[in-house]
């Protein structure tokens, strides 16, 4: 992946794009989109800075897991086995991009009045919160959607049905996605034109989301 | 401005102090007892007793912080690559070994579970390592620090554990040298962790944010200086006396004290992103 910070207009709407196609309880955010001030008064600059999991090469929440609940694919996703993992946390301790979400309780968005009144809807969300208590969340780029896409013959980074939502939902287009290690894929294009950067590559994780000016 | 891990909490902090100062009791009393004593059991079989105790309840410092609990047994999986379950695997066979030991004071199992002790020491200073997003815990002093800082520990226990056993003045005096010797690779190594020119700028901004750096040199001082002190003021003086078991005191004090700097204090996590002094992110939403 790759995002064009000049596109980005802090808008927020792959954040809840993602918000709503995980369904990730209240506060948790596997996507979201900082906002980044520097320089001195008056040159004081503004940009926005999109941040989700990585997928890096070398992970460093894979290697620390003690129970082997983060995985990596063979194409490079990196995701979380969610009936393996015990929450010790210590994945998040190990992830330099904040990119992990370990839920200790959930917050309810509603009042127990309103989720006896907005019936089953509100109701399933819960439930469903309920089974994330007590274990460590993050962004699999989709990896289900991907999947059902590729199965339908659709192309990962052109076709919706086989693209992340937080690409999909993009109003400025500044996500790229597809297949770093396709050399003529449109990411490897514009990675190697635009001279895109990662965040923190002293540390050795290699990761596979890029940014560009 | 920078903000603090809140991941890992007191009861994290426990069980590093707990289940290193165990380990490290074990490794300082099998060590005296083998080497200098020639195999005095009553002192070595209480000190036993109480690393096992304390290691165990290190373990259910764990147990307690985990999110899942009754997943327990999965921490035992990626022996592979994490110092998390190596730790877990070298704590579980230490208690084991040690528990064995009790009852049939073996010197084969006594070297096993020793071995073990090292390896559950060496292993909480190697997790510390591996979590990159926290940089006063990447550097690699850190897990010296926290080696000599669980032997410290538990020589400090070993002192006051023998402190009740007034024939053992052979072993108080070679505990006391252990002293010497003790505070004076904690001193250095801990003066080295906060002044090494290599430190990253992260660990210098951490030490030098919200009175971090004062209270360091106060556990340098608790931890290692006054020990120091006493151990040479009382080295020539074979037999238990309440400096010896102050010396104690003051070791385990500053081995507790320098893991909570290191783990509630000092874990400043590594900004996303940093542009300069003048540089500020919103939206630090955890």
């Amino acid at each position: 992946m790759a995002v064009n910070l000049t596109k980005c207009a802090g808008c927020q709407t792959c954040t809840m794009a993602c918000k709503l196609d995980n369904k990730t309880p209240p506060g948790v955010m596997w996507r979201n989109v900082r906002d980044v001030e520097f320089g001195k008064y008056p040159n004081v600059k503004r940009f926005f800075l999109p941040v989700q999991c990585m997928q890096c090469l070398h992970p460093s929440c894979l290697e620390v897991c003690p129970t082997t609940a983060t995985k990596r694919r063979p194409d490079g996703i990196v995701f979380i086995d969610y009936e393996k993992c015990i929450g010790c946390g210590y994945c998040v301790l190990a992830c330099p991009y904040e990119a992990r979400w370990l839920i200790r309780e959930i917050e309810s968005y509603y009042s127990k009045v309103d989720t006896d009144s907005l019936g089953t809807a509100a109701s399933f969300r819960e439930n469903h919160y309920k089974d994330l208590v007590g274990i460590c969340t993050k962004c699999d780029f989709c990896m289900d959607r991907i999947d059902a896409g590729l199965k339908a013959s659709k192309i990962v980074g052109k076709d919706p049905e086989a693209t992340p939502v937080c690409a999909n939902s993009c109003l400025a287009n500044a996500i790229t996605f597809g297949d770093l290690e396709d050399p003529s894929s449109e990411l490897s294009r514009v990675i190697k034109d635009r001279h895109a950067f990662r965040l923190h590559p002293e540390l050795g994780n290699d990761p596979s989301v890029y940014y560009y000016w | 401005m920078m903000r603090r891990q809140s991941t890992w909490g007191w009861l994290a902090l426990g069980n590093f102090f707990l289940g290193g100062s165990g380990a490290g009791l074990y490794v300082a009393a099998f060590a005296l007892n083998l080497f200098f004593l020639g195999g005095s059991t009553s002192l070595l079989h209480t000190s036993t007793f109480v690393a096992i105790f304390l290691v165990i309840l290190g373990l259910a410092c764990v147990g307690l912080e985990a999110g899942k609990k009754t997943r327990a047994i999965n921490v035992f999986f990626n022996i592979k690559t994490s110092w998390m379950s190596r730790e877990a695997v070298f704590a579980s066979v230490f208690v084991l070994l040690g528990l064995f030991d009790l009852f049939l004071s073996n010197l084969v199992i006594e070297t096993l579970a020793f071995m073990f002790a090292i390896g559950l020491v060496v292993s909480q200073g190697y997790i510390l390592l591996a979590a990159r997003a926290i940089p006063a815990w990447r550097n690699p002093i850190t897990p010296l620090l926290m080696w000599s800082s669980s032997v410290a520990s538990g020589i400090g226990f070993y002192l006051l554990i023998s402190f009740f056993y007034t024939t053992s003045s052979k072993a108080l005096g070679l505990a006391l040298n252990g002293v010497s010797l003790v505070s004076s690779v904690l001193l250095v190594i801990s003066t080295y962790y906060a002044t090494s020119p290599s430190n990253s700028l992260e660990l210098k901004k951490a030490l030098r944010s919200e009175g971090n750096g004062v209270l360091y040199a106060l556990s340098i001082v608790i931890g290692s200086l006054v020990p120091l002190a006493i151990s040479l003021l009382e080295g020539h003086l074979f037999e238990p006396s309440i400096l010896m078991a102050a010396a104690g005191i003051l070791l385990v004090a500053g081995s507790a004290f320098t893991k909570y700097l290191i783990l509630l204090r000092l874990s400043y996590v590594l900004p996303l992103i940093d542009l300069g002094p003048s540089s500020y992110v919103f939206r630090e939403s955890k």
